[in-house]
């Protein structure tokens, strides 16, 4: 792929939004998970949270190229992939024992960091090696684009997901999208498929973004409709 | 009785509001019954769905809408007018209506402008979707 390829341009126009869509959160969940510290520990732990999404990000993605050379690892990936496509278009679950915990304690929150960076890493870094198909400057350009959104990813990212719902359904396509193309080309499959089915060049990732968001559509509509606003004060004003 | 939905992002601007209200509070021969709000932004990222309880999730609304309602409350306890306050969370002007039409208020007031200039940028002014979604009359002070 060169510069002056469309594949070139169509790939960068999809890290930017995969690392939009995949980091834009990150520091606020690096926040959240330390809001219960003391100030001074706080401010720590966001500041190595937030390094240790970026550094983390940097030694997967050196691992990354090489592992998805192996048979299998790319339909892995790529049902990874769908899944967090899913989850971006399902609503806030209530609370379980799965979920992790604003910590008290250092320690906790660290722990919380730690486990939360990782995910959030492994996923980004598969999308981001999936959309720049192989090409190693497409994956370095990811890796650059997605540093200041982690850092800077503000709540105006995440309002903006909310006030523009398309933002968050375009989002869980192209995450689709990525998964089936990825698939196609794992190594253990991929000669079978020019072989064999040369349609699913095109065919795989229309099936995988319209799986995700077929799979989302099921989502919305279980949620239960918007209804009277809920008022989260109350239970301060009874303490005072 | 009148009631007032007072909408307050913790700004500057949202501030004077809540002077302008105290200020006029002694004018109304009836006693003002005031519903403070502060509206914040859902946070939809697919990691928050992902790590995040919904419990987590609303202390964390609640915390940022207490230190949003600060100052407004300073302003009310010390001028001795009684309210009564609230913290919704989602699409602003939605909220604000939704609510004064909830405690069936006579009157919506804000600040023209909120917090930030970029926010205004992207997401449009919350006065002018009040304005246009609301179905009493929107105070607004500059």
């Amino acid at each position: 792929m060169g510069f002056d390829s469309p594949e070139f341009w169509i790939a960068v126009l999809q890290i930017i939004a995969i690392d939009i869509v995949l980091g834009g959160d990150n520091a606020v969940v690096i926040a959240m998970a330390s809001r219960r510290l003391p100030e001074q520990q706080r401010n720590k732990a966001i500041f190595w949270g937030v390094f240790g999404a970026i550094a983390l990000r940097v030694v997967l993605i050196f691992f990354a190229l090489q592992l998805l050379k192996i048979a299998y690892l790319k339909i892995v990936g790529s049902v990874l992939l769908l899944w967090i496509g899913v989850k971006l278009l399902a609503p806030q679950e209530d609370g379980g024992h799965k979920k992790i915990d604003a910590s008290a304690h250092l320690i906790g929150a660290i722990k919380t960091i730690v486990v939360a960076d990782a995910v959030m890493s492994l996923d980004n870094v598969i999308a981001i090696a999936a959309a720049a198909k192989d090409s190693l400057a497409l994956v370095i350009f990811g890796l650059v684009v997605s540093v200041p959104i982690i850092v800077w990813g503000s709540k105006l990212v995440l309002a903006l997901m909310d006030r523009f719902p398309i933002v968050i359904i375009g989002g869980a396509a192209l995450l689709g999208w990525i998964a089936g193309d990825m698939m196609a080309n794992d190594v253990a499959v991929k000669d079978w498929v020019v072989a064999n089915a040369a349609w699913l060049k095109y065919g795989a990732p229309v099936i995988g973004a319209a799986l995700v968001v077929l799979a989302g559509k099921l989502f919305i509509a279980g949620a239960l409709p918007a209804g009277a606003p809920v008022d989260l004060a109350t239970p301060d004003q009874k303490k005072e | 009785m009148l009631k007032l939905l007072l909408a307050t992002d913790g700004s500057d601007n949202a501030n004077r509001a809540i002077d302008h209200v105290i200020k006029q509070a002694g004018r109304y021969s009836e006693p003002l019954e005031v519903h403070l709000l502060n509206v914040q932004l859902p946070l939809a990222g697919v990691n928050i769905k992902l790590f995040i309880s919904r419990e987590d999730l609303d202390a964390y609304y609640r915390d940022e809408g207490i230190a949003a309602l600060k100052s407004a409350r300073e302003k009310f306890d010390a001028a001795g007018v009684k309210y009564a306050f609230h913290i919704g969370v989602g699409e602003p002007a939605k909220v604000i209506v939704q609510y004064a039409g909830d405690k069936q208020c006579e009157q919506i007031v804000m600040g023209s402008r909120g917090m930030g200039t970029v926010s205004n940028l992207v997401l449009g002014s919350v006065a002018s979707k009040v304005i246009h979604l609301a179905n009493v009359p929107v105070l607004l002070v500059k």
